[in-house]
């Protein structure tokens, strides 16, 4: 039997060698087989673990792309998310900074380019990836849709650059991780809504509570016009408030000025939403390129204007109180408060000016005589009156029941003297027709000169004041001094309550009072002289008093012994005013039925024997007396009553009078023609 | 595009490292430059960066070494030991240098904020990217970090957002001597504690990285059921001090004088989707809890085993790393820079100088510059770039 030949050693070493390698081969083999194997059996819950571990979306999305590509030794990842605003790249690994391209366009490109499949792996070469990412040379892409049920919310994205394709184990792995994905960023979004939503809320409500505790017209426009740019989608608007008859901007947001007409003209579309309150309009606010009807924005919009509306009402309101508060309700002239505090502010500010204190004479014999409501009446012809006849500058207030002062900046004492005794002027001027002339008194103060604080200021001129008062009313005193002369005008209210017994005896008397102070002026007369010849001209007949009513109301011509009671009545009423202290107006009275060439009564004084007041009451008392009706004569018409008085002129009348009667009565300026 | 080759002869090449045992720190940080430079006048442009034990007055180093370096660029880090190709110096500077004509650097070194660390790291690649000038055909990212940071993935993270996929980099972290107490890079100016320092590269020629560790899996699979940062705190649901020391071969306890070496000896890998394992080693244990502190952050739910290694696979996985990298180059590298785990040197004990020359021998005699890191960053492609107890390369 032949031996096989013993096999060398060093053949079977290499064996043992070769068999060696090969079993580490497949010993490295296996580790590698079972490293991917642990790492597939963890991916999933891994990726579920980091997308729980954060709240923000953005960080979420962006740890989520990390994750992926690490756990896939992919090179790059991408998610490419819609959030509402198109698809965007919202996390991404791999890319080079700023190699994202921003044009939207791409990106939806991408969108576009990635199969319909949940998943897709294959070779970067048979996909045709933009430029942007073919760029990295890859050589294996895998697509994986996020969707959340029917709902596409964006895209995943991997590559590798090694030659290591994606295999299908992987692939089914990448459909459960984009599922998960996509859950996450759905719930983030509306995660991120409700904050969004409730972020709103909360500035909503800050708001509401700052318009709610603002008052002040400019601020709740400029938060209101804010506001709506920055919550309801407006790109520019303008708040407009209508007040006291007018429209005027008050705020504005997103522009750079302009009111609305230039930025009308400026091609945007603007539409106005008025500002309603309990169908009252407050304004309107005018924006540019206003959202959608029926979107959010547009209700935000809504209701925005609509407690902007609420705010500024009650800011109007607010400011109409306030005004109300500074004005005195019945006069329309500023109140006692704001007296103080200009009064204050001029006296911390120590300028030049002088203060007027005013008060109406006798103003309670009115109101209990005559009535409350005529008393208000009086309040407010004074007020008027003094209101038109100050400088500008200067200001009115009724501090007190009758009494007003006026403050005079940069007016000092004498000059104030003036001003007081044109207010007290323009109120009997005004007053001069009624059956009972108002008179104001007037206390002068100077800052400076009599005081230098409020309180002794006022003080002082109403020590002037009372003055004035003491001295018989009607006139103007500087503190510490002269008193002035009252303006002329009535003061005879006492003999005015007789008078008014006979209603017809003081109408006549009125209006020939009113024609003879005109023909006096005509005449030119001073004040003095026609203050008495007012006075004569009022109560003229006042001895008629005296005249049985029988004689005094017959309504057929008086015999001789009538006659001669009637002419007494000139004496009596001389009389009656000398008892009373007039003793001018008792002459004029006494005299105001004498006759230029001596043929009149009582005393047949002929021509410049008789005042010129007498003769004017003579003139006017006829012409009144022609134009009236009487029981035994009709009215005549002005131009023959004119013509009447023309023949008697030089004879009957004094001739200057006449004269200026005519002009007068040519100028309208006689009292229109009354019955009996 | 045609490569371009350099034909350069190993003379050359091998004068581009220098080394310094000197006690002087100053002296150390001037010599080691010097040598590198070779006689060379430093222009601007060029490039030195410096490896140095943590045991210098780092102030003084990078100041001599910036006086002697003129208008060149000067930027390092301390490490746990440097060496070279030819040179294991216990304590001691090296320096490599890389020449200007062409290849430029932008250089950007900033504190980190370690509330944004990725973020940190992500503006100081920015800015060296700005600062590289002119972009050429090649680009490489050098990253040294603190050897403390609290998680080294947020700074490769940051990196990776300026990089992108198709610039890799490569780096370490500072070491100090295993005291774990205070580690410093240095550069553009600054000397920090809690530094950040980018330099970009950007090339003529190519500039390839990889990474290698010879790690194997030992252990059973153990899935991570809680985690806090960089904190594995249970391991299948055990307290993870626990679960990993049973992983171990023979029973260890934490009291005892080994075990930090033990330790060592015995990192955990991650598998990634490549059916590699990148590999985490544990820095600190937490007594109370049975926490494991790595400086790298694990995810929840990923999949931990405690590998092994011996002095071989080690090395091998080493040259496997150079042999990666030069398989991108067209010719012979000029240069490796070499950033290899400080954990791996009491494994490799007296044949820690076999590394760099294995390295430097598979890349054609390079030269080889490198120091023993607290970590390594090195992104090619797949993986996160953050390695711990293994072999990162730059060959340029």
């Amino acid at each position: 039997m032949s031996q096989l030949p013993d096999p060398q050693p060093e053949d079977a070493l290499a064996r043992l060698h070769a068999q060696n390698a090969a079993l580490s081969a497949r010993l490295e083999d296996m580790e590698h087989y079972t490293a991917r194997a642990l790492m597939r059996a963890t991916r999933l819950s891994q990726v579920i673990a980091v997308l729980g571990s954060h709240d923000d979306l953005d960080r979420t999305i962006d740890r989520a792309a990390i994750e992926v590509a690490e756990l896939f030794s992919a090179d790059l990842a991408l998610l490419v998310v819609d959030t509402g605003a198109g698809p965007r790249v919202e996390g991404q690994w791999g890319i080079e900074s700023g190699e994202i391209p921003e044009d939207p366009a791409e990106i939806v490109a991408l969108d576009e380019l990635a199969p319909a499949d949940p998943v897709t792996v294959a070779a970067a070469s048979s996909v045709p990836l933009p430029a942007w990412l073919a760029a990295y040379d890859p050589r294996h892409v895998a697509f994986a849709r996020l969707t959340v049920g029917d709902k596409a919310v964006g895209l995943m994205l991997l590559l590798r650059r090694a030659e290591d394709p994606f295999v299908s184990e992987e692939a089914t792995e990448l459909r459960a991780i984009a599922h998960r994905i996509a859950l996450a960023i759905e719930n983030g979004l509306l995660q991120r809504n409700m904050r969004s939503q409730l972020a709103q809320l909360h500035r909503l409500q800050r708001l509401t509570a700052e318009l709610a505790g603002t008052i002040q017209l400019d601020a709740i426009g400029a938060m209101l016009a804010d506001t709506l740019v920055s919550e309801a989608e407006v790109s520019r608007c303008v708040v407009y408030v209508e007040r006291d008859g007018s429209v005027a901007a008050i705020a504005s947001a997103g522009t750079d000025g302009g009111g609305e007409p230039e930025l009308m003209s400026s091609g945007t579309r603007w539409e106005r939403f008025q500002l309603i309150v309990a169908e009252k309009s407050v304004g309107y606010v005018a924006v540019a390129e206003p959202p959608a009807e029926r979107s959010e924005a547009h209700e935000m919009l809504l209701h925005l204007t609509g407690l902007g509306a609420l705010a500024i009402d009650k800011a109007l309101a607010y400011d109409r109180s306030v005004e109300q508060a500074r004005h005195d309700s019945l006069t329309g002239l500023l109140g006692h408060r704001v007296f103080y505090e200009t009064l204050d502010a001029l006296v911390s500010a120590s300028p030049q000016f002088s203060i007027i204190l005013l008060d109406i004479d006798d103003f309670k014999e009115i109101n209990d005589l005559q009535g409350h409501q005529r008393g208000d009446e009086v309040l407010c012809l004074v007020a008027d009156a003094m209101r038109g006849a100050v400088r500008t500058g200067d200001t009115i207030f009724r501090i007190g029941g009758e009494e007003f002062c006026s403050i005079l900046p940069g007016a000092h004492p004498d000059e104030a003297e003036l001003i007081a005794d044109r207010l007290r002027t323009a109120v009997s001027d005004v007053s001069a027709e009624l059956p009972h002339p108002i008179t104001i008194s007037a206390g002068v103060a100077g800052f400076r000169e009599h005081a230098r604080a409020r309180d002794k200021l006022i003080a002082a001129a109403d020590a002037a004041l009372y003055q004035s008062k003491r001295s018989g009313k009607n006139r103007t005193t500087i503190a510490g001094g002269r008193t002035s002369v009252g303006v002329p005008v009535e003061r005879t209210q006492a003999l005015e309550l007789l008078v008014s017994l006979d209603p017809e005896m003081v109408a006549h008397g009125v209006h020939t009072a009113i024609l003879a102070v005109r023909i006096a002026r005509a005449l030119d007369l001073d004040d003095e002289r026609i203050a008495d010849l007012h006075t004569a001209a009022k109560l003229h007949d006042i001895g008629k008093i005296g005249i049985p009513p029988a004689i005094l109301h017959r309504p057929g011509p008086l015999d001789d012994d009538e006659f001669r009671i009637v002419k007494t009545h000139p004496v009596v009423g001389a009389q009656l005013l000398r008892a009373w202290g007039y003793e001018r107006p008792a002459e004029f009275v006494l005299a105001h039925h004498e006759r230029i060439d001596g043929g009149g009564y009582p005393s047949q004084l002929a021509g410049d024997q008789i005042a010129l007041e007498s003769r004017i009451i003579h003139a006017a008392e006829a012409y009144f007396a022609m134009t009236v009706d009487r029981p035994h004569q009709r009215a005549l018409s002005q131009e023959a009553a004119l013509a009447e008085l023309g023949r008697c002129r030089g004879t009957q009348f004094d001739e200057r009078v006449v004269d200026a009667l005519v002009v007068i009565a040519h100028d309208g300026l006689v009292g229109e023609r009354r019955a009996a | 595009m045609a490569v371009q080759t350099r034909d350069t002869s190993a003379a050359e090449r091998s004068d581009r490292v220098g080394c310094s045992s000197a006690p002087d720190s100053a002296q150390a940080g001037r010599e080691a430059l010097l040598a590198a430079a070779n006689g060379r006048t430093p222009a601007a442009g060029d490039l030195f960066l410096l490896f140095a034990s943590a045991d210098y007055d780092i102030d003084r180093l990078y100041n001599a070494a910036v006086d002697a370096a003129g208008p060149a660029t000067v930027t390092g880090c301390t490490s746990q030991g440097s060496f070279t190709h030819a040179e294991n110096p216990t304590s001691g500077c090296v320096a490599a240098y890389v020449a200007g004509d062409a290849t430029s650097a932008g250089v950007c070194h900033i504190s980190r904020d370690s509330d944004d660390i990725a973020g940190s790291a992500r503006r100081a690649a920015q800015a060296a990217r700005e600062r590289a000038g002119e972009r050429r055909e090649h680009e490489a990212l050098v990253l040294l970090s603190d050897g403390l940071t609290p998680d080294q993935r947020e700074v490769a993270r940051g990196t990776y957002a300026v990089t992108g996929a198709k610039i890799p980099f490569v780096g370490g972290a500072a070491a100090d001597t295993l005291q774990w107490k205070r580690t410093q890079t240095f550069g553009d100016g600054h000397v920090r504690s809690d530094g950040i320092l980018a330099v970009w590269l950007t090339s003529d020629h190519p500039l390839a990285v990889s990474v290698g560790h010879g790690w194997r899996p030992r252990g059973r699979p153990m899935l991570v059921t809680r985690t806090e940062g960089t904190i594995v705190w249970e391991l299948d649901g055990r307290p993870a001090l626990e679960a990993y020391l049973a992983e171990l071969p023979y029973p260890i306890e934490s009291k005892d004088p080994r075990f930090f070496l033990d330790v060592l000896s015995h990192p955990v890998g991650v598998p990634n989707g490549r059916g590699r394992y990148d590999v985490r080693q544990l820095h600190a244990y937490l007594p109370e809890g049975g926490g494991l502190n790595f400086n790298t952050g694990i995810s929840e739910n990923s999949i931990i085993q405690v590998m092994r290694g011996e002095v071989d696979s080690l090395l091998e996985g080493a040259t496997e790393a150079a042999a990666a990298a030069g398989s991108q180059l067209e010719g012979d590298p000029q240069l490796a820079l070499v950033f290899s785990c400080g954990s791996r040197v009491p494994l490799l004990g007296e044949r820690i100088a076999e590394e760099a020359r294995a390295i430097s021998q598979r890349l054609a005699g390079a030269p080889v510059c490198g120091f023993f890191t607290y970590g390594e960053f090195a992104r090619v492609d797949g993986s996160s770039g953050v390695h711990n107890a293994s072999v990162a390369v730059l060959a340029l």
